[in-house]
């Protein structure tokens, strides 16, 4: 039994001497526990809704005007009125409004109501489609509520199956990128860096380059079997490009901001134990299994900084959308200015000596 | 602690022009972690264009940290060095483009071929396609690697990864080699390997730099040596001016009894007797005339009677050196009458 003890005390002396370790252990899965209870299920508030009328010279309806304060009154709904449908439709193909309630706006029985719902959303539609219709027949139970799905019906897998794009290029990258730069430092290649005036800026690219293609590989693999197997659809050959190449810029960025990441890391566990932790927060704020919408302000923030976010969304607006690229340029934007953010760390980070080996 | 006297007047490797190639100016290296350590402590030599330079010493002496000063892999904490005239902490770019660095660990990549390996470093350095496929071919020739270029490396032995890793650094013709333990845990013919093949490449007029263990890889390959302890260069010059320089003579070892003070004195009153040593239970007599002294320390020490074997006389080599440098150092300066 001795040796069982010795055996035991030298594994347990050393976690009790690595604080990162601890760390890792008792504090992550803490956060994570925070972060899963407050992203999966939490109740949705303030969804951006519209509101028109067809005939926009036409006084509001009485419908119109007791279902608008009926909405007011929740906290569900952040309301926003269009003067007119196209502009509200506009919205609603913009993604600032989830969903398009339109008024016939003639002071007459049964009143016709034209609800428009973007799809591409989890939850999201699901609630506001009942909400609204409530709201409709808490007013008038013979109103008519016509429902329009613009992006059809959407199930789960679909939806999912994209944000698995971001997560497949993120773990390729995490194996790849990171993990090659800690085995270049275990195994000394670091060292031999050194001895050659080769220009840090130069590694750095080197192992983007390679992280990219990896990452950009495993992307693909896993929108094909989106199409194969989670019944994403590709509607043209503009939205296979613009999807093939903002998996390109999400692989270059998701590279750029693990290969940064990894570089102070001595050791291959506590890498991975950290990444993993990060992958799970990054895809748990993208928006990737739950909107963001009922997350708290705390966890809000951390998404508008997190680049899978955008990602994910610039995805989705492609993918279950069919939108164009001129959809997604504020996203493709913020994910290059992290990208960019990300290559400038990576190469501060970059050592050009042992002297960073001593500070560990 | 001071530089071993005279050795500062060595005339440099005989058939070598002596401009001095790597001059080191009082460089300090203090470590802050865990606890302040001085590991090179305020060092001042030069090394000589086309020679074989050894730095000695006791392991935990600075070696390791002076080598990778000058290599510009750590910074010096105060001082400074200049390699071919560029400063180290100034001009690391050009140092590292004229240097070639073998270091103590292992750099290349197990996964990839010899090849590869060579291939790899030879495009970090800017080399073309063209000159680089002959370069890698002679140099894998010079390793005796020819016929193992294409086999991962993690299948090689550790002799035939040590040579690799010698002409690796040698891949983009540096003027200067540093070399950190070239033939540490090496058989005799690997080592006997590596030697040839650093003394052609000395052939060719490069500087060679090297730190080691071995004494007797030091003394026969090095023009010079420097022996370092506790962080600071305690003798400089060629080894066997060294060995003249602390042992006018040859060396008598015998057993030392216990309480063996009075013995001391006894032996020391021999004539013919320069020195006398007690060291982990041995005496270290140094004679210039050992045949009159073997007889009186056998009248003085009764050898058979106590069932020792009876001494001999040989002539010191840098390994006493070694032993009689450091190990006074460690002592804080002992007995040198």
């Amino acid at each position: 039994m001795r040796s069982a003890r010795a055996v035991f005390r030298r594994d347990f002396t050393k976690f009790v001497r690595s604080p990162l370790m601890i760390t890792m252990i008792f504090i992550f899965p803490l956060i994570i526990m925070i972060i899963f209870g407050n992203t999966m299920g939490s109740t949705l508030t303030h969804l951006p809704v519209g509101l028109a009328q067809e005939d926009p010279s036409a006084a509001r309806s009485t419908l119109y005007t007791r279902v608008l304060s009926a909405m007011q009154e929740k906290n569900l709904y952040s309301i926003i009125i269009y003067t007119n449908e196209k502009a509200a439709k506009a919205a609603l193909a913009d993604g600032r409004i989830y969903a398009a309630v339109i008024f016939q706006g003639s002071e007459k029985k049964d009143e016709t109501v034209r609800l428009y719902l973007d799809t591409s959303q989890y939850a999201i539609p699901g609630v506001l489609e009942s909400g609204i219709q409530g709201e409709i027949r808490g007013v008038d139970p013979q109103a008519a509520v016509f429902i329009s799905r613009i992006y059809g019906n959407i199930k789960y897998f679909q939806f999912f199956g994209v944000a698995v794009i971001v997560l497949a290029i993120f773990m390729s990258t995490l194996l790849g990128g990171g993990t090659a730069i800690i085995h270049d430092r275990e195994t000394g290649i670091l060292e031999g860096y050194f001895v050659t005036p080769v220009k840090r800026s130069r590694i750095i690219m080197g192992l983007i380059a390679s992280g990219t293609l990896k990452a950009f590989l495993s992307g693909c693999f896993i929108l094909a079997m989106g199409v194969l197997l989670a019944g994403v659809v590709i509607r043209s050959l503009e939205t296979l490009s613009s999807a093939l190449l903002v998996i390109l810029l999400i692989s270059v960025g998701l590279t750029s901001f693990v290969v940064s990441f990894a570089i102070r890391f001595s050791n291959q566990t506590l890498y991975h134990s950290a990444i993993s932790f990060f992958n799970l927060l990054l895809f748990l704020t993208s928006g990737a299994l739950y909107p963001t919408e009922g997350m708290p302000w705390w966890l809000v923030w951390i998404s508008w900084i997190n680049p899978e976010t955008y990602s994910l969304h610039a995805l989705r607006c492609i993918l279950l959308k069919g939108q164009g690229l001129g959809y997604v340029t504020f996203d493709l934007l913020v994910l290059s200015l992290l990208t960019l953010a990300a290559i400038a760390a990576g190469i501060l980070a970059y050592p050009t000596d042992l002297e960073f080996t001593l500070e560990q | 602690m001071s530089t071993w006297e005279g050795a500062w007047n060595d005339p440099g490797p005989p058939d070598h022009s002596p401009r001095e190639i790597i001059t080191a100016l009082h460089l300090t290296r203090v470590y802050r972690h865990p606890r302040a350590i001085t590991a090179v402590n305020d060092v001042t030599f030069s090394i000589f264009e086309g020679e074989i330079f050894g730095l000695l010493g006791p392991n935990g002496a600075g070696k390791t940290t002076l080598f990778r000063m000058l290599t510009t892999l750590l910074r010096p904490s105060a001082g400074g060095a200049f390699i071919d005239g560029h400063s180290i902490t100034e001009e690391p770019d050009i140092i590292r483009s004229i240097i070639g660095v073998c270091s103590q660990n292992t750099t290349l990549d197990p996964d990839l071929t010899a090849w590869e390996n060579l291939d790899f470093y030879g495009e970090l350095l800017n080399l073309d396609p063209e000159v680089r496929d002959a370069r890698i071919r002679d140099l894998l020739k010079v390793s005796g690697l020819s016929d193992r270029g294409g086999l991962p490396i993690r299948t090689f032995s550790r002799g035939m990864m040590r040579r690799l890793e010698i002409v690796r650094a040698f891949i983009h013709n540096p003027r200067i080699l540093f070399l950190d333990e070239p033939t540490m845990g090496l058989d005799p013919a690997s080592r006997q390997a590596i030697w040839g093949q650093i003394r052609k490449l000395n052939g060719h007029g490069v500087t060679v730099v090297l730190t080691t263990h071995y004494m007797d890889e030091a003394a026969r390959l090095c023009h010079r040596v420097a022996f370092m302890d506790t962080g600071e260069i305690v003798a400089i010059g060629a080894p066997q001016s060294l060995v003249d320089q602390i042992f006018s003579g040859e060396i008598i070892e015998v057993p030392l009894p216990p309480a063996s003070e009075r013995l001391c004195g006894e032996v020391l009153g021999i004539p013919g007797v320069i020195s006398v040593h007690a060291d982990g239970g041995l005496l270290q007599i140094v004679t210039r005339d050992p045949d009159q002294v073997l007889p009186e320390l056998r009248r003085l020490i009764p050898f058979e009677g106590a069932g020792l074997i009876d001494p001999v006389a040989r002539p010191p080599t840098l390994e006493d050196v070694f032993i009689r440098l450091t190990g006074e150092a460690r002592k804080g300066r002992g007995r040198m009458e």
